[in-house]
């Protein structure tokens, strides 16, 4: 699935976007311990872990976007770095458990 | 446990300076504090503050000004829900004497809305120190909620817990990823207190300022050469 056609079909804001890509997988968690266990590569993380080391995980773990849920702030120090590293990252006022439903449906094809 | 009896406690351990950090609040360091003007055992004013990433950090202020201006603070990012007691149990309040003057009904046990950067950030500006408390905990600690140490941070230091300081067999002026490493008895009743403590055997260590002067120089010795 494309990244770009997630972001449209879920209605997600872009706070950086990188490049459009292959989605392969999703993970949604909020501590960074066990993302860094169990998220696949060529991902899309969804999280309300809105903190410069989530950037770090992601590049770590190959995920190429990341949702911050609940409207959370996005400070000026995290923006950058995702550009500094070339992380795509989203918001949206939905909460985890709603958007998680919504982008699994999306690329599930339904 | 109050601020009284933690401070007779501790003169009874032979403490010569303690901190009382409680969640999200300052009231019974305060008394703490002045229980202790005119004995032997220093205190040093603090709390434990949890970030909106729910790590817990904890923060010391060199006198009672200071400790006042992050209570307003907290009062500023602490979310309005009320304690659960049978959940979470009575949040108690002592007064100097020992008398229970009452309880808190707003629930402390929760993250502030503040990221833990900018808690940093906060605490510098009132003058205080801010350390991340029980760094290797699998709960609300720096490693668990954000995965590693960013060396970039501008922590005065990391707090281990007593077990990992005994197990990776650290001393004073020990430092992990550039940061000194501190460690504490974290009491959660009266006969912790005193169970575990640092010595300093030079005697460098004797109030914030001293502890503050120390943790610059463990830092400054990476930094600087």
């Amino acid at each position: 699935m494309k990244l770009k056609k997630i972001i449209k079909e879920c209605q997600l804001k872009e706070i950086v976007f990188h490049q459009d890509c292959e989605i392969k997988a999703g993970y949604c968690g909020d501590l960074m311990s066990d993302v860094m266990a169990h998220a696949e590569s060529e991902s899309i993380w969804i999280t309300i872990q809105a903190h410069k080391n989530s950037i770090a995980v992601a590049l770590i773990k190959d995920i190429k976007a990341i949702v911050f849920t609940n409207d959370i702030t996005v400070d000026i120090e995290v923006i950058e770095k995702a550009r500094e590293e070339k992380i795509t990252l989203l918001s949206t006022p939905l909460n985890s458990f709603q958007i998680c439903g919504k982008i699994y449906s999306v690329m599930q094809g339904g | 446990m109050s601020p009284g009896l933690i401070v007779e406690q501790a003169e009874r351990r032979k403490l010569n300076l303690i901190s009382i950090t409680d969640h999200n609040t300052t009231k019974h360091s305060i008394i703490a504090y002045q229980l202790c003007k005119d004995r032997s055992i220093k205190v040093i004013p603090g709390v434990e503050l949890t970030s909106r990433e729910e790590v817990h950090l904890l923060a010391y202020f060199p006198n009672l000004e200071t400790l006042t201006k992050i209570e307003e603070v907290i009062d500023y990012y602490l979310p309005r829900r009320e304690n659960k007691p049978q959940i979470f149990g009575y949040q108690i309040y002592y007064n100097q004497k020992g008398e229970i003057i009452g309880t808190d009904d707003l629930l402390r046990q929760v993250a502030l809305e503040i990221s833990l950067d900018h808690l940093v950030e906060v605490i510098h500006q009132i003058g205080g120190l801010a350390i991340c408390a029980h760094i290797d905990k699998s709960r609300f600690s720096l490693l668990s909620q954000l995965g590693f140490i960013d060396r970039e941070e501008n922590f005065d230091a990391l707090e281990v817990s007593k077990y990992q300081w005994n197990k990776k067999g650290y001393q004073l002026g020990d430092t992990l990823e550039g940061f000194p490493v501190t460690s504490g008895s974290d009491s959660h009743c009266l006969e912790d207190i005193g169970l575990f403590y640092i010595e300093d055997t030079q005697d460098r260590i004797k109030d914030f300022l001293t502890f503050s002067n120390f943790l610059k120089n463990c830092q400054g010795k990476r930094k600087g050469t």
